[in-house]
């Protein structure tokens, strides 16, 4: 497939937060402010582009050659634990200062499902290598839109008077559900399949 | 079959086995120092973030706290309970100041100190005060906008239902949060055990204050009279908590404006407008005036003798007191 | 000659038809004058004369303290009755010289340069301003000699008359120059030799037809000419002034140096002119009195330091209830809340409005149709920034321009919400200069 249309699909048409909802956690719990959405859009695309890559080599290498594929989704989340782990240390290593704002969030990579579903789906879909890497690359690039997006409208929506019973995350969902329908917008752009 | 689980089991150790191998040398390349007296510190703080010690937050406190920057002693919520805490964490010697609470030195709501202006702007004590010095006649009272109230994180600050900001002594740690929000610095910090206070700012001559409020101070040094503890600097008096000596009770009644405070009723002879709760006022007032005379009484008799010198607030007879008025 | 403009801006209703046409008349000096020792942007200057003494008319009673600050003299002669903080316009006391008038009005003696001033050095007409204590007179009062001491480098080129009086009500810059227009322009001529600008241009708004008649014959032989500007407020800003007139933009941050031009009152250059001439001292102006609450709408030269009250007395009292007492104009001035504070140099008019002109309804919220943004002839946005500084995200409020606001009020004007931006962004603007000050005591 044209890797174009890969980075696209994987970015807008269907983006892990507002098309498929992986990824929701650190979605909705780091997009206060634009600065801290920015360091967290960053970690994940780290994340899930060196994921992708050493899951890849696991499938092909490992588990693909035992016949041990059944294994995959505890396998995979070993290797994704682990580099988050890795990630963390070099960031509060290398930042304090994000380390301080993602918080509890950056362990929670971890269990961030868009790590693992494009794990899976870099397997469902039979990606070779440079495949694998465009489309970690496009799927990362798309959290990043969707929570530099929300965080910009959650930075707007503090200026504005909001009804008391909405405020807080209740306005946050009610943001993202929209965001999310805008992003619908994106179908278009899927090849007929 | 048993292949299969063996198979299983090898390929799931050698995963493990790389990726642990992994950040083993990870963990020595991104080695970050850590103060483990940090945390333990974190968990011994109150955790509101109030800003009282003056460090940005608990967690900028125990920061100060480990690089030797900031006493044990700084934080007021905490208490004697939490510096004795972070003393032995620290393994430093403690010494325990006495705990302080904020007052509000105004008494004069609107009904008492009226407005010489109607104010239709921005509704923060701030920006009425940036606005030609405030729309209250007397330029150094509560504006009654609730600034104060706004930035206390323990809910200590009750606005009176006449507009009056009023610390509840029973809630507040003297963080001084509030002390910053107010523009016209009338809010201050005195010792938690004193409760009879001179609630006025105004430093401005008799003629001037009682053009303004009702209940200012005067000057008039009826106080000094009572008790030497009263200082009038100018035409405004001020309790000094250096000065040795103590403060009969009755001293709230001598003030003819009515600006002195006594915690324990939590309210200023002028607020009490209710008949029946003016006639419970004044049974404890004469139930003080007898307590004030035996209390001189003793003293005369106890002179020379062991040189008795208690001070003149006695938790016993202040009980007994308290208890009077709670039942009438 | 076509009238030129800025970008932004409102049309307010002009409401000067009752005064326009008014001749300026003297009002006798009261029998106490409350001289406050703040009167101008600045450092408040310190009284030299005690209770007890003598005072002539145009004698110092407040020296400047530091370069930015103002010399303050005695509008009446008569003896010093008290020293002391007394109300004033600002709303908080402020301390004042109050004199007692001996109604002989006997004169200290006056020295200026006469019609020959040219022949003087810059210093010295420089001096000669500063010791007249002369302020700008359109409303802000800043030390006219410091606006007169630009760093050299600058280089300067124009000097621009504001005539404008964008403000509503307002008429007395409009009196002012049809009926001493020599004086303005002398004045004018005096300001560009002190700043060595060659050219000059008193701006005036094309309302005013006859003041722009007369002040083109007035220029005539010199290198000033007379600019017509579009009907606006407000059009006579410093900044939009230079924008309508020379096409030049002060830079953010900047003042109006920073593109070569000194912005100067009309009033002031007439005060220039006669300080630097007759060496008289500013201790009088033109006041517009009106508004519907007041009988008799009048324009007055009134001595610095007479009561509000005197002046309604001369002005046949308010009729009626009054609802709002503002010192200045409407847009930008301050309402008071006792009309016993004094006229000061900076005031250019008192307006008395009735009960039924004074809008009490409280702010609705915000309903986002951006009129403020169409109105603010900064280019800001002011809703944005109110909305930041209430928030107290002033990093962000800073980015989005919020030091360049010039206060004019054209964004609450214009708000049909009647929201309070402008008192938003001041407080915001204030909390920005705390913390710089906080920063750099660290």
């Amino acid at each position: 497939m044209d890797l174009l249309v890969i980075v696209l699909l994987a970015m807008l048409t269907e983006n892990y937060v507002l098309a498929k909802f992986l990824g929701i956690c650190p979605f909705l719990g780091v997009s206060k402010r634009m600065s801290t959405a920015f360091g967290m859009s960053a970690a994940v695309l780290f994340v899930m582009v060196v994921a992708s890559l050493l899951t890849f080599a696991i499938q092909e290498f490992v588990l693909v050659r035992f016949g041990v594929e059944y294994l995959q989704t505890i396998a995979f989340i070993l290797v994704i634990a682990s580099t988050v782990q890795l990630t963390e240390m070099a960031i509060q290593k290398m930042s304090p200062v994000l380390y301080q704002a993602l918080g509890i969030f950056l362990p929670l990579i971890t269990t961030n499902c868009a790590v693992l579903g494009i794990a899976v789906l870099n397997v469902q879909r039979g990606y070779g290598l440079i495949e694998v890497i465009v489309n970690s690359i496009g799927a990362s690039l798309g959290f990043g839109v969707a929570l530099l997006l929300f965080a910009g409208l959650r930075e707007k929506l503090e200026l504005r008077n909001v009804p008391e019973a909405f405020q807080g995350p209740a306005i946050a969902l009610v943001t993202a559900g929209i965001l999310s329908l805008a992003f619908m917008g994106f179908a278009g752009l899927a090849p007929a399949s | 079959m048993s292949s299969v689980i063996i198979i299983a089991v090898i390929v799931m150790s050698g995963v493990g086995v790389v990726m642990s191998a992994m950040l083993a040398v990870g963990r020595k390349v991104f080695a970050v120092e850590v103060d483990e007296r940090h945390e333990k510190l974190m968990e011994i703080l109150p955790g509101a973030n109030c800003g009282g010690c003056g460090y940005p937050g608990c967690s900028g406190y125990a920061a100060a706290l480990v690089e030797g920057k900031a006493v044990p002693s700084a934080c007021p919520p905490g208490g004697a309970e939490v510096s004795s805490a972070i003393g032995k964490i620290m393994g430093v010697e403690v010494s325990l100041q006495e705990p302080k609470v904020a007052i509000v030195a105004c008494a004069g709501d609107p009904t008492l100190a009226p407005e010489r202006a109607a104010y239709l702007g921005v509704s923060t004590c701030a920006a009425a005060h940036a606005v030609a010095g405030g729309f209250k006649a007397c330029t150094h009272g509560c504006l009654g906008l609730g600034s104060c109230q706004s930035v206390c994180k323990f809910d200590a600050i009750v606005m009176t239902a006449n507009k009056l900001a009023v610390v509840r002594a029973d809630k507040c740690t003297g963080c001084g949060a509030c002390l910053e929000a107010c523009p016209r610095a009338i809010i201050r910090l005195v010792p938690k055990s004193q409760d009879l206070h001179v609630l006025c700012c105004n430093p401005d001559k008799a003629k001037d204050v009682k053009a303004v409020c009702q209940v200012g101070c005067t000057g008039c040094k009826l106080c000094t009279k009572q008790s030497p503890r009263f200082v009038v600097d100018g035409f405004l008096a001020r309790v000094d908590w250096a000065v040795e000596g103590d403060i009969p009770r009755t001293v709230s009644f001598v003030c003819a404006p009515g600006a002195i405070f006594d915690a324990r009723q939590n309210k200023i002879l002028p607020w009490i407008t209710e008949p029946s709760e003016r006639r419970d006022f004044e049974k404890k007032v004469e139930l003080w005036k007898e307590e004030e005379k035996a209390r001189k009484a003793m003293a005369k008799a106890g002179a020379g003798g062991d040189g008795d010198q208690k001070p003149a607030r006695q938790p016993k007879a202040q009980s007994a007191v308290e208890n009077a008025g709670g039942q009438a | 000659m076509k009238a030129l403009t800025f970008r932004g801006g409102v049309h307010p209703r002009y409401n000067k038809d009752r005064t326009a046409g008014v001749k300026t008349a003297l009002l006798a000096p009261p029998n106490e004058v409350v001289i406050p020792m703040t009167q101008h942007i600045g450092a408040p200057a310190k009284p030299v004369v005690e209770a007890g003494a003598q005072v002539l008319v145009g004698q110092v009673v407040g020296e400047p303290v530091g370069f930015v600050s103002a010399f303050i003299h005695s509008s009446v002669s008569g003896k010093v009755k008290a020293v002391e903080p007394r109300p004033s316009m600002s709303g908080v006391p402020a301390m004042s010289v109050v004199i007692e008038n001996d109604s002989q009005d006997s004169a200290a003696p006056m020295k200026g340069r006469g019609e020959n001033w040219g022949k003087a050095s810059k210093d010295e007409l420089k001096e000669l301003v500063r010791r007249g204590g002369l302020v700008g007179m359109g409303g802000a009062a800043f030390p006219t000699h410091v606006k007169l001491s630009p760093p050299p480098d600058k280089g300067i080129d124009t000097v621009i008359l504001n005539g404008a009086e964008c403000e509503p009500f307002l008429t007395s810059d409009h009196r002012l120059m049809l009926e001493r227009p020599k004086a303005v322009v002398e004045g004018c001529r005096i300001a560009m030799a002190i700043l060595g600008a060659a050219q000059g241009v008193i701006g005036i708004e094309a309302n005013k037809l006859d003041a722009i008649g007369a002040m083109t014959e007035a220029v005539k032989g010199t290198s000033i000419r007379v600019q017509p500007l579009e009907i606006k407020y407000p059009q006579g800003a410093e900044k939009q002034l230079i924008d309508a007139i020379l096409g030049r933009e002060v830079p953010s941050g900047g003042l109006p140096m920073d593109a070569r031009v000194v912005v100067q009152n009309v009033g002031t250059a007439a005060a220039i002119a006669d300080a630097v001439i007759d060496g008289k001292p500013l201790y009088e102006r033109v006041v517009t009195v009106t508004g519907s609450a007041i009988k008799e709408a009048k324009n007055l030269i009134v001595r610095v330091g007479t009561p509000v009250t005197h002046i309604v007395e001369a002005c046949g009292g308010v009729s009626g209830e009054l609802g709002k007492l503002i010192c200045g104009g409407p847009m930008m001035g301050n309402a008071q809340h006792t009309d016993l504070v004094p006229v000061t140099k900076g005031t250019s008019g008192l307006l008395f409005l009735c009960p039924a002109e004074v809008d009490t309804r409280p702010a609705d919220p915000c309903i986002r149709c951006g009129r403020c943004v169409r109105a603010c002839p900064m280019r800001l946005m002011p809703t944005e920034l109110a909305k930041l500084s209430a928030v107290g995200r002033t990093s962000e409020s800073e980015a989005f321009g919020i030091l360049d606001c010039i206060e004019c009020g054209s964004c609450s004007y214009e708000c049909p919400s009647r929201l309070p931006l402008v008192q938003e962004i001041r407080l915001g603007k204030s909390a920005i200069h705390a913390a710089r000050r906080k920063q750099s005591k660290k």
